[in-house]
């Protein structure tokens, strides 16, 4: 008796685990499905009393949501008709594997792969979609240039999010792009009593902070900024992109290690180092919390970052942590312009897959509406804010509560920033916070250049430019490190001609060139 | 009638075995799918393909005849990437696989049988620990404010930090030790597991010959337990750019490599990782990984060779 129940017990394990085994050979596995999934319709592509249903992948791992909940989402399927299904990538290289395995999802929103998204084996082609169900869906010229660089058959699939001209930025009333930006402890300046308006300044008061305060950190640098906010101040006409490719005089598009200020750039990191003011260890670095730690358990002095109102969280952290002290961002240290791509940056790919191509276009329209942008960035006019004479948005008291202690996302969710412009988003951000982070972000708009041309013209995936460029910005990335942490002048430049011998070896000259003559198409 | 008789008795022979021929069957139906099937997606290596064309497109794209081989030797990185690949591997065979040996020897020798039974626990535990866990614990212990390092300046033994992860130098000595500490006990288990099979009466003879515990150790275990040693050996040397026993030059390159170590922490498998999931050069990664591939096959049938040839000890 014991015997045969052993024996059928066995039986039962091993057609589980063949089961389990071919079930996980199965084309669509459970974990494939999106998350959230509220009912049958989301798989079978029907509606669900009246409201569709869409699944989207979001391919940012940082993002702050992956619900489609709170009061903004809500608002955003009251006005459309569709409920979002969101899945946020759990890493970078997601989206590669989803597009190789056919398994997509609705919508994708995305700020790389575009030119391989912007194929019709893949994606529903905007103009087609536009004038066969949203005709009065009218893309800016400049939007349209952009989708277009990055397919090959003439179509746009996408229209990219936080684009705005070099007009739009001079008219803004507040707000700039998301650009780097320098927090550091004002109570700690004031009590040096230095200045610190240029590079040369804020290096003397790193150096009395740590003469000061030997425990602190002079300048901890965040991951994704790092040492953004030195490049914009030192390397004239620098784009924060990964190529790092500049506008040079006469309508050549050069690397950036061609500007001569580049190797006073690198010497100032240099400095930086080899004075004690940045730690080796901040480039092992994984992410921005680590940054923001420091410097919120009185462990740093500044911080490099970006734009926005992270100087009154910090101050916040410091303050619950015990510690006294504020926060403030500083101004630009130059008389530079910094420079932003006015591109755009992510936008929604409308997959084949997607089984309702019609409320997708639809949906993105309003997203892209003043309507629709100014309710998913702002929220409810008149209860979540009112405008004031400068069209800038005053937000209600529970907003800015929400904004302070932390619970934004839960309670409005503000986040499906899909058909947002630069400009919209930038005054949001700008009402409320600091006038420290005020005053940098106008100083920065008043002095903003918006280029369109080095962004357009990168060359496309899986051509030799492209692989090529991929190495550039490999050996830069990993060049720069070294050559800021050399400890001698010799080392130094021993490290800085290594560099420039590699990038000889992988023909920058030519990588410029091909840049300089397929930009000028566009600059005709 | 004698061969129908022959079946039949295989037949019943098989129904007898039924159950285990059921567990069986499911090993070789999980290596067939999860190991046999992919090798298809070898033929990519030869391919211009590319993601948009689909996992159909892996047949269906045209040939790309040794373009992606070339291109790999002819990448700026190769060198360094070879000699990393190469170096970190050799020496986590030179330093990793004897260490649990000499380990077990050791445990061999301990009487205290409570002791000897805490010592294997403890040094086979970490075996259990995800490698990202133990790069979380590495950056918290060797980092220039980490316990390491405070300790070494608190004693005065130093007088600046040691940059055990943010210097080139250190990365290959780095890793070899990280690799001994978390996988020396695991290996030990199973040279223990030899050394138990001897026959205990060799020990006896010797003791009566008056051999001492070196001479056993020398003329009676380590002669016992050569055939275990030459199979692990083999299998180490058939996953010698994999980082050998442990199998960790990807996870440790991926997980403590960063922009202050690449000179010496980029290997061949980091390089698949990056060309292939980050910029979704599948075809170029194929060639790379199908090369690893075949240096391995070739370590793992020549060393299998050779070891038939002196030891008549082999794998296959």
């Amino acid at each position: 008796m014991k015997m045969m129940l052993k024996r059928k017990l066995s039986v039962a394990l091993c057609v589980v685990m063949v089961f389990s085994l071919l079930t996980a050979c199965g084309k669509e596995t459970e974990q494939n499905k999106p998350e959230n999934p509220s009912g049958p319709d989301v798989t079978e592509g029907a509606k669900t009393d009246d409201v569709v249903e869409l699944t989207v992948f979001i391919d940012h791992t940082w993002y702050d949501t992956d619900q489609f909940t709170g009061i903004i989402p809500e608002e955003i399927t009251a006005q459309t008709g569709v409920r979002l299904v969101p899945t946020k990538a759990v890493d970078a290289m997601q989206l590669g594997v989803l597009i190789a395995s056919n398994d997509l999802p609705d919508l994708i929103y995305t700020s790389q792969l575009g030119d391989r998204l912007s194929n019709p084996n893949i994606s529903y082609a905007y103009n087609e979609l536009i004038e066969q169900y949203a005709p009065d869906f009218k893309p800016s010229e400049d939007q349209i240039t952009v989708a277009k660089s990055m397919a090959t058959d003439g179509n746009y699939y996408t229209v990219l999010n936080a684009s705005s001209t070099q007009e739009e930025w001079r008219n803004a009333s507040a707000g700039s792009p998301t650009l780097a930006s320098l927090i550091y402890r004002k109570d700690i300046l004031d009590e040096l009593g230095m200045e610190m308006n240029t590079l040369e300044d804020y290096k003397k008061v790193l150096g009395a902070v740590k003469e000061k305060y030997p425990d602190m950190i002079p300048l901890t640098m965040e991951v994704t900024f790092m040492v953004d906010f030195f490049k914009s101040n030192i390397i004239p006409g620098w784009v924060p992109t990964t190529e790092g490719m500049v506008e040079a005089e006469g309508n050549k598009i050069i690397h950036q290690t061609s500007v001569p200020e580049y190797k006073d750039f690198l010497k100032y990191m240099n400095d930086l180092y080899r004075n004690g003011y940045i730690s080796p260890d901040n480039f092992a670095f994984t992410d921005g919390t680590q940054s923001e730690e420091l410097c919120t358990n009185n462990k740093a002095f500044s911080m490099s970052f970006m734009t926005g109102d992270r100087d009154t969280t910090l101050t916040r952290d410091l303050n619950a942590n015990g510690y006294e002290g504020k926060f403030e961002h500083a101004m630009p240290m130059s008389d530079l312009s910094y420079v932003t791509p006015g591109t755009g940056w992510a936008g929604i790919y409308i997959t084949k897959k997607n089984k309702n191509p019609e409320a997708s276009i639809k949906l993105m329209q309003w997203m892209f509406s003043e309507e629709g942008q100014r309710i998913t960035q702002w929220g409810r006019k008149d209860i979540e804010y009112t405008l004031d004479d400068k069209g800038v948005p005053q937000f209600s008291e529970e907003w800015l509560q929400a904004r302070n202690d932390g619970t934004m996302t839960e309670k409005y969710n503000p986040n499906y920033y899909f058909g947002i412009s630069g400009v919209v988003e930038a005054i949001g951000r700008a009402s409320g916070i600091s006038e420290s982070a005020n005053a940098a972000m106008d100083k920065i708009r008043s002095n903003l250049k918006v280029t369109l041309v080095p962004v357009l013209v990168n060359p496309k995936s899986d051509t030799p430019e492209r692989i090529k460029l991929d190495q550039v910005i490999e050996t830069v990335k990993n060049y720069e490190t070294k050559i800021y942490l050399s400890n001698s002048d010799e080392e130094f430049d021993a490290n800085v001609k290594e560099l420039y011998d590699r990038l000889e070896k992988l023909d920058i000259k030519g990588l410029e060139e091909y840049y300089t003559t397929h930009g000028a198409e566009y600059y005709k | 009638m004698v061969g129908n008789q022959k079946v039949m008795e295989r037949r019943k022979n098989f129904k007898k075995q039924g159950l285990l021929q059921l567990f069986a069957l499911s090993g070789m139906l999980y290596l067939f799918v999860f190991a046999f099937v992919p090798l298809v997606g070898i033929i990519m290596a030869f391919k211009n393909y590319t993601v948009d064309q689909k996992i159909i497109g892996i047949f269906t794209s045209e040939w790309a005849g040794l373009r992606h081989f070339k291109d790999f030797f002819n990448d700026i990185n190769f060198n360094t990437i070879m000699r990393n690949t190469i170096v970190l591997s050799v020496l986590k065979l030179i330093f990793s696989f004897p260490m649990p040996i000499i380990f077990a020897l050791m445990l061999n020798e301990v009487k205290n049988q409570p002791f000897k039974r805490f010592t294997q626990t403890v040094s086979y535990l970490p075996h259990f620990i995800s490698w990202v866990i133990v790069a979380g614990l590495a950056i918290n212990f060797f980092s220039t404010d980490g316990i390491i390092n405070s300790l070494l300046l608190w004693t005065g033994l130093v007088d600046q930090p040691i940059s055990f992860l943010t210097s080139s130098n250190n990365f290959w000595p780095m890793a070899v030790f990280m690799d001994v500490w978390k996988d020396m006990g695991w290996w030990t288990i199973i040279f223990m597991a030899a050394i138990t099979g001897i026959d205990p009466t060799l020990y006896e003879a010797a003791d009566l010959d008056g051999a001492g515990r070196l001479r056993k150790m020398w003329n009676i275990t380590l002669p016992s337990i050569k055939g275990t040693v030459t199979v692990v050996l083999i299998l180490a040397l058939g996953n010698l750019f994999g980082g050998g026993l442990s199998g960790s030059n990807f996870e440790q390159s991926y997980l403590l490599g960063n922009t202050m170590n690449f000179e010496h922490s980029e290997i061949l498998q980091t390089h698949i990782f990056k060309t292939g999931m980050v910029h979704s050069r599948f075809a170029y990664a194929t060639a790379v990984g199908l090369i690893q591939s075949f240096v391995s096959l070739v370590l793992i049938f020549a060393s299998n060779s050779v070891s038939k040839k002196i030891s008549d000890n082999s794998l296959f």
